[in-house]
């Protein structure tokens, strides 16, 4: 909903603590676990103005015309680029994590290692494999590639 | 027999006839087409639009942690770290100079608003908390991709990757566009499921909240999380290093500095040269080189006056001659001052290090 808190409505009650299970949600249904967060999301969306994302708005956008929606509300979209953002931080960091793990073992086994400062972090795919596997993005590379 | 056509029109015309508003005659349309004509062929219209990739905070994250790396190289090639500290490995070398702005590693996170949590932070009422719609120009699936590939590149070099393999990179394009559209999909497939939601391209927040928990069993407030202890603080840790890097690097520069105008305080090539003149004794300058003199003719069987100076021309014309060759390591090629360095080489190693004094 474009111009409004996304239909969510605060009750004005006598508890201040209460108020927020008693909020009506968009969504529909009774659905008491899921009013809750949704409070918090309208006060986190109005936030969210300086959390700029890398992912650009525009290229967020067209994939969010290809799925059938209008994106024309500049909150949402932003959130969206984020939650993108965040989740590919993550992979990386696992992939960070093998690649340490891999270059440690490395290290310790030939005499003379490297020292930490000119260790230098290359991402391969052996790094990047098992971090997608545990997201839940599973790759198959044909015997012939690297 | 009249042959009857399945297409025939009927010969009495009992339509009715159309107006002469209804219909444009030839003669009129004549003049249009002309003036269409004039104005030329329609060319189709070429919108470029240029994808920015603007995030001011992870490109000063990057920068800070090029110019860390650019000195720490610095520090290890001119330094040698003993415990807690470094030190010179030639105090005779001087050290470059780095020339970093101020505004590289200036603090752009120093609002409240990322300090404080969000619920005691107040809402301002702009244009984008209103929600104000926004239109995004159109672009091809081709430009995507490789804005997502940057971005991709500069979310490995900001986690701490220095290279990527190719297919990596591209698995990793892959892999964020994958998510998008399984992300777009999920929240796609709640208004689906919704009657009164099935024919709505209003985005809501409600339906993302649950697609993002269906999707990675998160809900979408860690993003705030995420912004706040991975980036911001990631920006604020780099900076801090930096700062502690540069600190030190100016230390040795400082370090370097007073030890090269020490030297060149302690010892003037042109004293040296009116010493087989006989002629320097008392400028304070040349003491100090002097007094090198001096010990040396004394080690070599010569003798020296209290102050420091050389006693007799005869004296060290004598040892000039002779082919004296205390210390022949350090006798390099000193031929560059013509007289100078001819007598230098009979000198041995005091002059060779005077003369590599000079050449410095």
């Amino acid at each position: 909903m474009v111009g409004s808190n996304f239909g969510i409505i605060y009750h004005n009650s006598a508890g201040g603590a209460g108020s927020h299970g008693n909020h009506g949600s968009s969504g529909g249904g009774g659905d008491r676990e899921r009013i809750t967060p949704a409070s918090h999301l309208s006060d986190f969306m109005s936030q969210l103005e300086d959390y700029t994302p890398l992912i650009p708005d525009a290229v967020t956008s067209h994939y969010l015309n290809m799925g059938g929606f209008q994106s024309d509300d500049k909150r949402i979209v932003r959130l969206i680029s984020l939650a993108a953002q965040k989740y590919m931080s993550d992979i990386i960091d696992d992939a960070l994590q093998h690649s340490k793990a891999r270059t440690h073992m490395q290290t310790t086994n030939t005499p003379g290692g490297s020292k930490a400062k000119d260790r230098k972090f290359t991402l391969t795919m052996e790094d990047l494999q098992p971090a997608l596997a545990d997201y839940g993005i599973n790759v198959r590379k044909m015997d012939y590639s690297q | 027999m009249e042959m009857e056509h399945w297409g025939s029109l009927p010969a009495e015309d009992d339509g009715v006839q159309l107006t002469p508003d209804k219909y444009v005659p030839t003669a009129a349309k004549k003049s249009k087409l002309d003036e269409i004509r004039l104005r030329g062929d329609p060319q189709p219209d070429e919108k470029h639009h240029k994808v920015e990739l603007r995030s001011a905070l992870v490109t000063q994250t990057i920068e800070v942690m090029k110019q860390t790396e650019v000195l720490q190289s610095l520090i290890e090639t001119y330094s040698n770290k003993n415990g807690s500290s470094n030190y010179l490995l030639n105090p005779c070398l001087m050290i470059p100079e780095v020339d970093f702005p101020p505004e590289n590693a200036a603090e752009l996170v120093g609002s409240q608003k990322f300090q404080k949590p969000i619920w005691f932070t107040p809402t301002v009422d702009t244009a984008y908390s209103r929600g104000d719609p926004q239109a995004y120009p159109e672009i091809s699936s081709s430009a995507c991709r490789q804005a997502m590939r940057k971005v991709m590149c500069g979310m490995l070099r900001l986690a701490g990757f220095t290279d990527c393999s190719e297919s990596a990179g591209q698995l990793l394009t892959d892999a964020t566009e994958e998510f998008l559209r399984s992300f777009i999909g999920e929240f796609r497939g709640y208004y689906d499921s919704q009657p009164r939601l099935q024919k709505s391209t209003v985005l809501q927040l409600v339906p993302l909240e649950r697609a993002h928990v269906a999707l990675t069993g998160t809900s979408l407030t860690q993003v705030h999380n995420y912004y706040k202890h991975k980036v911001l603080a990631r920006n604020r840790v780099e900076i801090g290093e930096f700062n502690s890097v540069l600190q030190e690097y100016d230390k040795l520069m400082k370090e370097s500095q007073s030890s090269m105008q020490k030297q060149h305080n302690e010892f003037n090539g042109h004293d040296f040269l009116n010493i087989l003149d006989n002629s320097a004794t008392g400028s304070s300058q040349s003491i100090g080189g002097n007094l090198a003199m001096g010990d040396m003719l004394q080690d070599l069987g010569g003798s020296t006056g209290s102050s420091g100076t050389v006693s007799s021309q005869q004296m060290l014309y004598g040892l000039l001659d002779s082919q004296i060759s205390s210390n022949t390591s350090n006798m390099t090629g000193t031929s560059g001052n013509g007289s100078t360095g001819g007598n230098g080489n009979g000198n041995g190693a005091t002059v060779s290090s005077f003369h590599a004094t000079f050449e410095t």
